[in-house]
């Protein structure tokens, strides 16, 4: 269970970081607070899902990983609305395209590792 | 102070967001996974009353039959050396059906059969409900290597010979968990055909090929779908069992290999008990007793505790160190 936290993290924070940097993060402050937001939302949502898979012995179905994806949007959104310096980008849009790209990016190197492991 | 009450304003509304997660999810997983009794309650009880419905729920339950599983309890969310076991015989005995399973010499006188790691956590996730990120293989995948099992296969391609025939689905909705218990009787016949799975009780007895060695029940999930695979085993256990009539008791022994050349390694097999036991000591006092492959509830809420903690201390960070450049 750890590991999947550590997995999931670290790949987030790796995506998201570089996806910053893609879309004009600039400071370090800012990436330290993306890395930071995520540090929120991010093992919450992962022990979310194990304990919710432990209880009641299932793999989670999409829409209900969708729903909570969308929570923590609005949630990183709130909070780089509020404390982000990067103005580029309206916040809750950067938000939906780094947990995109970091969903499916995270989803796709976890695959490609697992079948070359 | 106006600052702080602004903060704290924030820090509750991010710990309110957290909480509206956990609440969100919790109704959201019940409404999906406990069956509403109208509608699914139908569905599967329905299942015996056509001969395909019949057919898939006899698939369903031959599968655990034709391993001589006498017992079983899905109690934990990581495989176990004892689900290992199992599925290997499944695919020992069904490795003509798997076209990516791959036997061969183990250079004196049996084989070896190499099971694909995707191949083995999907049938996991089919017939076990487990996940695949829940297979842990440092702990029990003993002969993984590669991206294979590699285990002793000295009966493969056995015919199957052993299968079970649902009598009767009953709702048991009080426990989410297994809202389903099914009674069945397990047969033995000279050679498995196809319509077998199709049969009722009813025509399985009337039938003088057949002989009755024993019977059971079961608890089961419906997932949805159609076929075997529209349903998860959580629960086994046979009544009553001729054991002299078992057929498959050898034991599939993980091997490790080195390059090409398959030697079964001398120490590679290792029992559940030895499996799952692990004592350890802590300065010379206390021994604990640690369940290897099965998480414990207990870690659960440590491992929660911990990332709760995690969470409410980046936020704090946040809103107070990370104040907006004006």
């Amino acid at each position: 269970m750890i590991e999947s936290l550590i997995i999931s993290f670290t790949l987030t924070l790796f995506i998201e970081i570089s996806a910053g940097a893609a879309l004009g993060v600039r400071t370090k402050r800012d990436f330290l607070l993306i890395a930071l937001v995520n540090l929120v939302t991010n093992p919450l949502l992962v022990q979310i899902l194990n304990t919710l898979s432990y209880l009641f012995n299932r793999r989670p179905v999409w829409y209900l990983i969708l729903i909570l994806e969308a929570t923590v949007v609005i949630v990183e959104g709130l909070l780089y609305r509020n404390r982000l310096n990067y103005k580029k980008i309206n916040p809750f849009i950067f938000s939906l395209i780094l947990n995109t790209i970091s969903y499916f990016g995270g989803s796709f190197i976890y695959e490609v590792f697992t079948k070359i492991s | 102070m106006k600052y702080l009450q602004k903060s704290l304003k924030k820090l509750l509304c991010a710990m309110m967001s957290s909480l509206l997660i956990v609440s969100f999810s919790i109704p959201v997983f019940a409404d999906m996974w406990v069956p509403p009794s109208g509608i699914y309650d139908k569905g599967v009880l329905n299942q015996l009353d056509t001969a395909e419905g019949r057919k898939a729920m006899n698939h369903f339950l031959s599968n655990f039959s034709e391993v001589n599983l006498e017992n079983y309890k899905n109690d934990g969310f990581e495989i176990n050396m004892y689900q290992l076991n199992f599925l290997y015989k499944h695919f020992e005995l069904n490795a003509s059906s798997f076209k990516d399973i791959v036997l061969k010499d183990d250079g004196k006188s049996g084989k070896i059969m190499k099971i694909p790691l995707v191949t083995f956590e999907k049938e996991a996730q089919i017939l076990l409900g487990l996940t695949i990120h829940y297979f842990n293989k440092t702990e029990v995948g003993k002969g993984y290597e590669n991206g294979y099992f590699n285990v002793t296969a000295n009966q493969a391609n056995s015919p199957k010979r052993i299968f079970s025939i649902a009598d009767k689905i009953t709702y048991i909705g009080n426990d989410f968990k297994r809202p389903y218990q099914v009674e069945f009787a397990i047969y033995k016949a000279e050679s498995i055909k196809d319509s077998f799975y199709s049969y009722s009780s009813k025509e399985a007895a009337n039938n003088p090929s057949l002989k009755r060695i024993g019977n059971g029940t079961a608890e089961f999930i419906y997932v949805g779908g159609t076929g075997a695979s529209a349903f998860e085993l959580s629960g086994y256990s046979l009544n009553k069992i001729d054991r002299s009539e078992l057929l498959y008791t050898e034991e599939n022994k993980p091997v490790t290999t080195s390059g090409e050349s398959s030697e079964p390694a001398e120490t590679a097999t290792v029992t559940e008990t030895e499996a799952i036991t692990k004592e350890t000591t802590a300065n010379g006092k206390d021994v604990l007793n640690d369940t290897v492959g099965q998480v414990s509830s207990r870690n659960l809420i440590y491992i929660s505790a911990v990332v709760i903690i995690v969470a409410l201390a980046s936020t704090v960070v946040i809103i107070f160190v990370f104040r907006k450049k004006k």
